[in-house]
């Protein structure tokens, strides 16, 4: 015990977080998660019924970096992998919910999941990478369409962790060197 | 202080336990201290990649007007 005293650490705010990774770092991700949705909310027309609740993603930022602080700790490193930044980005999302509906629309059922289906655009392009535009050849769309069916049930009504949905990225990457070394051994 | 008396085993036990703690036969596992910096240039490209997607066909395809229903499985 005397080698570790919890009371050494200021638990009363979170400056902690702006000492870890940076302010520069913290706006940065603030702004660029505004910007995301911002397009998000624009891209589905949901600009009257949808507001981003400052209130909701101050939370889901301090979550976050909370989180991934706690994390880089116990493992004792200084950097995680991209895939763990967008897995505990896209749960802290969800389980904050920043984009709130201000006026229903009934017609519009996906409208109630916004947030959901705000992640897993997101979440699609993390795994596309660069390569968004890659159209699927018509005999595996009924594969890949079960994909984006199945993550988009998940996140809408399973119980989700930010480690689940690093699996699911991690698996999709996989896939895609088998795929890689496949073709490049035919 | 209720002074409980325990069972040699256990102690011997709890002490092989605390003897693995302290010279690492028991360890962590813990992650590489190798990854690459995911600086704000990376994050902006990032975001320049989900404007571009937002505006894809596959987008457009394979998200936009999907609905998925509960199916009754959670």
């Amino acid at each position: 015990m005397d080698n570790y005293n919890y009371k050494t650490f200021n638990s009363k705010t979170y400056q902690y977080l702006i000492d870890a990774f940076g302010e520069e770092r913290i706006n940065n991700r603030y702004v660029t998660l505004w910007d995301y949705m911002t397009e998000f909310i624009q891209r589905h027309h949901y600009e009257e019924n949808v507001i981003i609740s400052k209130n909701a993603l101050n939370q889901m930022i301090i979550d976050y970096f909370v989180d991934i602080d706690r994390l880089k700790q116990f493992h004792g490193i200084e950097r995680i992998s991209t895939t763990k930044i967008y897995s505990y980005t896209a749960f802290w999302l969800i389980k904050r919910k920043p984009l709130q509906i201000i006026k229903d629309n009934l017609e519009d059922y996906n409208l109630t999941f916004a947030n959901e289906r705000f992640v897993i655009g997101y979440l699609l392009r993390c795994l596309n990478n660069e390569s968004i535009n890659t159209l699927i050849l018509d005999e595996k769309k009924s594969d890949y369409i079960d994909f984006v069916d199945n993550l988009m049930y998940f996140l809408q009504y399973r119980v989700i962790t930010a480690q689940a949905i690093e699996t699911i990225l991690f698996g999709f990457k996989a896939g895609k060197a088998i795929q890689y070394s496949e073709d490049f051994q035919n | 202080m209720m002074i409980v008396e325990h069972s040699s085993e256990a102690m011997n036990a709890a002490n092989e336990f605390t003897n693995a703690l302290k010279n690492g036969t028991l360890s962590k596992h813990v992650l590489p201290n190798n990854y690459e910096d995911y600086t704000l240039e990376c994050e902006n490209i990032d975001y320049k990649n989900y404007q571009k997607y937002l505006k894809s066909m596959s987008y457009f395809n394979y998200v936009d007007n999907r609905t998925v229903a509960y199916n009754g499985q959670l």
